[in-house]
């Protein structure tokens, strides 16, 4: 494993995303979201459903990263001609590119953050998380399949010129699906086999789980399930991804001018 | 006549702009429209979660009329990018005036907010069996169009300061959607929130609109629904108004301080 | 008669956010005057501030001292006046809407200059035809090479048939051919009666199409002369290259009064002789030819030459 190309790849992404609003946009909106569903939830008199807004705050977070935001680091790196020199170097451009995208998945942390806080200040509502452990281990299995599945969206968008149509169409079922903000259980019972696909869906039952007092069952298989779509997702990725950059050479428009 | 001619001009780009993202109105209604639909069914399923299914309803009826709104919010975005492609300066040095060539490219977003409301309006009214309030629920595509109107007016305004600031375009759009989401009756009352935030509130676009929709929906008398109507009105004629000066004043501002760039 | 462009000590200063001592000068005292149905050339290198003033001329920009007028138009005052009367084409493929066809760019720009709707639709086809863009008029401008995106520019800054026009840099990254083609059609205007005011770095491009040329640096003009006479600048004289394989003879010609310098060019027997007073010619010829040499050259400096000579050897470095 090219340990030094995944380090210095991240730092690299760091001081990007420092200098570009666009990389941390979504710390400043998602958050608003969540000031909409506790005010829901507020309104409604249902505190005790608090937990449903922040999880959402975090896999909306981790979902608008791995499906949109990364896929504009091998948008922009096109049209800086880096793809280029990338591609050229001996090392396989899917390796930098996803501990890029890791960096900005782990904002995902960030958001739960902002929401947790937001919960407790704005609207005095204390969440507390009754299993830390699996918290902690449910959120980096989370980060991490959200930055290897984020490679298939990446080789998916570039391809055409007309990604932006459907990469903006994605973000309603997905969430709706994978039951971000809403259990999939209140969706009609035909949807819910597609949800198991999505590794949100795993997470966000065991994460709302860790945030009550009653011990969550099956936690090993369903943190299974999360590595086991993340690694298959990162592993169809990858191979996507040399596929489309094959192609982008053989077209000759690896650098877009 | 000059103004009617160099808006048709602008609305011929505005055309080739939307038609970047759809290209037909099938793709429209498969990729757009089940966002949308989706989004705002995540929202109101919230209230099933609650529990209740007047906050079904309520919740149905705020987001099928904000996805207007946040459509047409893509005017912030477009008005920005005559700077991307160097037109911006053609566009200030040109005799015509800057906001009428604008005000043709943006138009375009309004009428997909419009469009989208109605269409968001109606298969929502399908998915969760909304009892419709008849004859009433006629004149609801006119509010729509209304509070369409003045989210358009308020988003060229945000439009015309981002200009400024192009690459702040993104976020400015997605901030000023989700403010009017979040604190003009959307999703919870107005009242559910500190009184300064009331009194911001009674001055930007979709809280009185959104009022008159509700309104309409409960069976209320005419004379409410026309007054909250007539004031969406005048809060989106005042900001479109200011947009428009505020077009004018930034490319005066550019020229002064030498921003407006060539290439 | 009034003049097509003048400018009176025209400044522009940019501010520096930061440190107010540190404000750019982008133009100072700059007074030039364009006749009308002249080509005139802004020579200078980059941020000398050749497109600066072009922006003050087209309003653009706002000058911070001076004055600017266009056709006798106050460009500050008359904005609206000036607007109407020039046109402009800028280097580069871009201003032009990429999602539209090329002549639905040229009927959006038609319409933005009020031109008669009853003569737009015959304009813009002889304008096409001119370009040589006829053929894919109707085609999208992404599908177009970047000459053609920068033909189309070109087309668009001649649809308000404008009496003056501006042209910052617009060969810049044409192709040989096309360049041509390019300058061919700047004669081709200036036919017309056009005054073309065009900015580039380029000498051989304001040597062959520019009636005057102003050699502009750090925001000065520092001389306005024809491209010939601007030759004489420095070396006021001619200078004679000859070829000889006699040392000797180059010593004696070093003698003459009026022989600035005698060089002999890289490892050749090609000599250059410098003169610093036309007179001495006839002596220089006569030794020549009374010596037996027969391949002898008269020239005067190219532009090239006078500009790298007057604005140094700095080529690549910022300031």
């Amino acid at each position: 494993m090219p340990l030094r190309v995944l380090l210095v790849a991240a730092c690299t992404q760091l001081r990007i995303a420092r200098r570009n609003i666009e990389n941390i946009y979504p710390l400043l909106t998602i958050p608003l979201q969540s000031l909409i569903s506790l005010a829901i939830i507020v309104h409604s008199g249902r505190p005790d459903l608090a937990r449903y807004s922040l999880v959402a705050s975090l896999l909306m977070t981790v979902g608008q990263m791995s499906f949109f935001d990364a896929s504009e680091i091998l948008a922009q790196d096109r049209n800086h001609q880096i793809l280029e020199l990338a591609v050229a170097s001996p090392t396989t451009y899917a390796w930098p590119l996803i501990a890029r995208i890791l960096v900005l998945t782990s904002m995902g942390i960030g958001g739960f953050a902002e929401s947790w806080l937001m919960a407790r200040f704005v609207f005095g509502i204390h969440v507390a998380i009754f299993h830390p452990v699996v918290f902690v281990i449910t959120l980096v299995f989370t980060v991490l399949s959200g930055a290897a599945t984020a490679l298939i969206t990446t080789a998916v968008f570039c391809l055409t010129r007309t990604t932006r149509t459907y990469q903006n169409a994605i973000s309603g079922p997905l969430y709706l699906l994978s039951g971000a903000l809403v259990p999939v259980s209140l969706l009609p019972a035909v949807l819910r086999p597609v949800s198991r696909l999505i590794y949100l869906f795993w997470s966000a039952d065991l994460l709302r789980e860790s945030m009550q007092p009653g011990d969550p069952l099956f936690i090993i298989p369903r943190l299974g399930a999360i590595v086991l779509l993340g690694v298959a997702g990162g592993a169809f990725g990858s191979w996507l991804l040399g596929r489309m950059l094959n192609n982008l050479r053989r077209e000759g428009t690896l650098g877009l001018s | 006549m000059s103004f009617i001619r160099v808006f048709q001009a602008g609305f011929v780009v505005g055309r080739s702009d939307i038609a970047v993202f759809w290209w037909n109105w099938k793709l429209w209604l498969t990729t757009w429209i089940l966002r949308v639909v989706t989004s705002a069914a995540t929202w109101i399923l919230l209230g099933r979660l609650i529990g209740s299914e007047d906050r079904v309803f309520y919740l149905l009826i705020g987001n099928a009329v904000i996805v207007g709104p946040q459509a047409a919010g893509w005017v912030v975005a477009s008005s920005t990018w005559d700077r991307f492609e160097g037109t911006y300066p053609m566009l200030v040095i040109a005799p015509s005036r800057l906001a009428h060539a604008m005000m043709g490219r943006t138009s375009i977003w309004l009428i997909n907010g419009i469009l989208t409301s109605l269409a968001t309006f109606v298969i929502l009214i399908a998915l969760f069996r909304l009892p419709l309030p008849f004859p009433g629920a006629l004149f609801a595509p006119l509010i729509i169009a209304v509070v369409c109107a003045s989210a358009y007016g308020f988003s060229l305004f945000v439009g015309s300061i981002v200009i400024r600031i192009p690459q702040t375009r993104n976020i400015a759009h997605n901030l000023a959607t989700t403010l009017l989401m979040a604190f003009c009756g959307v999703s919870v009352p107005v009242s559910f929130w500190p009184v300064w935030i009331q009194r911001i509130v009674s001055v930007m676009p979709v809280t009185h609109g959104l009022l008159a929709m509700r309104l309409l929906f409960s069976g209320a008398a005419i004379t409410p629904i026309l007054q909250s109507v007539a004031a969406e009105m005048a809060v989106g004629l005042a900001w479109f108004v200011l947009g428009v000066m505020t077009m004018d004043y930034m490319a005066n501002l550019g020229r002064r301080d030498g921003s407006i760039e060539f290439v | 008669m009034t003049a097509a462009i003048q400018t009176r000590s025209l400044g522009r200063i940019y501010k520096n956010q930061q440190k107010a001592a540190e404000d750019i000068v982008a133009l100072n005292d700059v007074s030039i005057q364009v006749e009308i149905g002249e080509v005139h050339g802004l020579l200078g290198p980059n941020g000398a501030g050749k497109t600066t003033l072009v922006k003050i001329l087209s309003t653009v920009l706002l000058p911070s001292s001076g004055s600017a007028s266009v056709l006798g138009l106050d460009v500050e005052r008359d904005t609206n006046a000036v607007r109407r009367s020039i046109g402009i084409v800028f280097g580069g493929d871009r201003g032009v809407y990429w999602h539209l066809t090329g002549r639905q760019n040229l009927q959006y720009w038609a319409a933005l200059y009020s031109v008669p709707a009853r003569e737009t639709n015959s304009r813009i086809a002889k304008l096409l035809e001119r370009v040589g863009l006829a053929d894919r008029a109707d085609h999208l401008v992404e599908t177009y090479s970047r000459g053609m995106k920068q033909r189309l520019h070109l087309a668009r800054g001649l649809v308000a048939d404008a009496r003056v026009l501006f042209l910052d840099e617009p060969t810049i990254g044409m192709d040989p051919l096309a360049a041509r083609d390019f300058r061919e059609l700047v004669r081709e205007l200036r036919h017309e009666g056009k005054t073309i005011l065009l900015t580039t770095h380029d000498m051989a491009e304001a040597e062959s199409i520019c009636d005057r040329v102003a050699l502009i640096d750090h925001g000065r003009v520092i001389a306005v002369e024809t491209p010939r006479s601007l030759s004489r600048v420095i070396s006021q004289y001619e200078r004679i290259d000859f070829e000889c394989d006699r040392e000797s003879l180059a010593e004696q010609l070093r003698t003459l009064p009026g022989v600035s310098s005698v060089v002999r060019l890289q490892d050749d027997n090609n000599y250059r002789i410098d003169l610093s007073d036309g007179s001495a010619v006839r002596q220089v010829l006569d030794l020549l030819v009374r010596s037996g040499v027969t391949s002898i050259r008269t020239s005067l400096p190219s532009l090239e030459e006078v500009y790298v000579h007057i604005i140094g050897d700095r080529g690549l470095k910022l300031r």
